[in-house]
């Protein structure tokens, strides 16, 4: 009996170190593939959508970085209240795309999005 | 391949001046505020005196810049707020002195220390002191560890231990509000001074007690001249920026 054991246990091992990797291939393999319908903005954008759709995130750091390191420069590209000057409605457009990414960000904790009596209109 | 002493000297000799000089040209290159600009600002007590009981700089700085109106004192948000003139100069204070000067309220705010202690002590270097010599907070490196509280002896900083935005009565869409756990305080109005203008406390004040400006400009340097400028604990060697005149 122990002998078998002592074959047996790599295997039953691998088996329990496979778990959670067979089971995250598995929620990829089943996850939504609706397209996430975001709204369409009222003007044009500062780059193409295959640009901006990856790259935001970066150009606003830069730009963060430069305009709270540097020097405020007030109607720059990449700046948070440029996006929301067009893409209005933020809950359609921002929030739909970032919960379907499963990405938590801080940015609104601060910026945009608030009016003491009705928590909308915006700070930059 | 050979490689005379000679000419390996000259490309060692070559490369040390590019790594020395690079940094100073991208310096040159990157977007900052004026080096050669040193902002400060002159309270003049004896106009400020003169209106009684007036709060114009701190309401105007408050509006400007999302400063929530938390009821409890020990979390309350300043960044600029009169003090009594024996708790904001305590070694000026004498037995010869008028009581009413000692007890005349003195408006007080970040000074803006040459050689502030708050950016020194920060770990995240989210505070710091800007070319042109205004302390200012990055928030977003923020990490809430009250270091530069305790570094700064005026107590000009005020920490969010809740979330801002209940306490807002109206909002300034223009500026943004903080969220929990950032350390705040007056930043000269950064974001006016860029675009040319002056800080929102100096408009406001009604009695124009407060001149501001830049002091190798020959107006305010001809003002600094008056031999009874006073600073806050000029003892501690911060070199602050915000002078009084009595």
């Amino acid at each position: 009996m122990p002998e078998t054991w002592r074959l047996r246990a790599p295997w039953i091992l691998l088996v329990v170190l496979l778990v959670p990797v067979l089971w995250s291939v598995g929620a990829w393999a089943v996850r939504p593939k609706d397209e996430v319908f975001l709204a369409k903005a009222s003007g044009e954008c500062v780059g193409p959508p295959e640009v901006m759709r990856p790259y935001h995130p970066a150009y606003l750091f830069q730009e963060r970085d430069y305009t709270v390191r540097g020097t405020i420069v007030k109607g720059e590209r990449h700046v948070l209240a440029r996006c929301a000057s067009c893409h209005t409605d933020r809950s359609q457009f921002c929030d739909r795309c970032h919960a379907a990414a499963n990405v938590n960000l801080d940015c609104f904790e601060c910026h945009q999005d608030f009016d003491p009596a009705e928590n909308q209109g915006g700070t930059p | 391949m050979t490689c005379s002493r000679r000419v390996f000297l000259a490309g060692a000799g070559a490369l040390t001046a590019c790594g020395v000089l690079a940094p100073s040209l991208l310096v040159g290159v990157a977007r900052g505020s004026d080096p050669r600009k040193r902002f400060a600002m002159i309270l003049d007590l004896s106009k400020c005196r003169k209106k009684e009981g007036c709060t114009a700089c701190q309401t105007a700085c408050h509006l400007a810049h999302n400063v929530p109106a938390v009821p409890d004192p020990h979390r309350q948000m300043k960044w600029t707020w009169k003090e009594p003139f024996e708790a904001v100069f305590p070694t000026q204070v004498h037995d010869g002195m008028d009581v009413a000067t000692q007890w005349l309220p003195v408006p007080v705010l970040c000074n803006h220390c040459a050689d502030a202690p708050c950016t020194r002590v920060c770990p995240t270097g989210a505070t710091f002191s800007r070319p042109d010599g205004i302390v200012v907070m990055d928030d977003h490196r923020c990490i809430g560890c009250r270091y530069c509280l305790a570094a700064c002896p005026y107590g000009a900083r005020s920490f969010n231990f809740e979330d801002p935005r209940p306490f807002l009565s109206e909002v300034n869409p223009d500026y943004p509000t903080r969220t929990r756990g950032v350390v705040e305080k007056c930043t000269f109005c950064v974001e006016r001074v860029d675009e040319g203008g002056i800080p929102a406390c100096v408009e406001a004040c009604p009695a124009r007690a407060l001149v501001f400006g830049d002091v190798t400009d020959p107006a305010l340097a001809s003002l600094l001249s008056n031999p009874l400028m006073l600073r806050r604990r000029p003892e501690l060697g911060t070199k602050p920026h915000v002078f009084y005149v009595l």
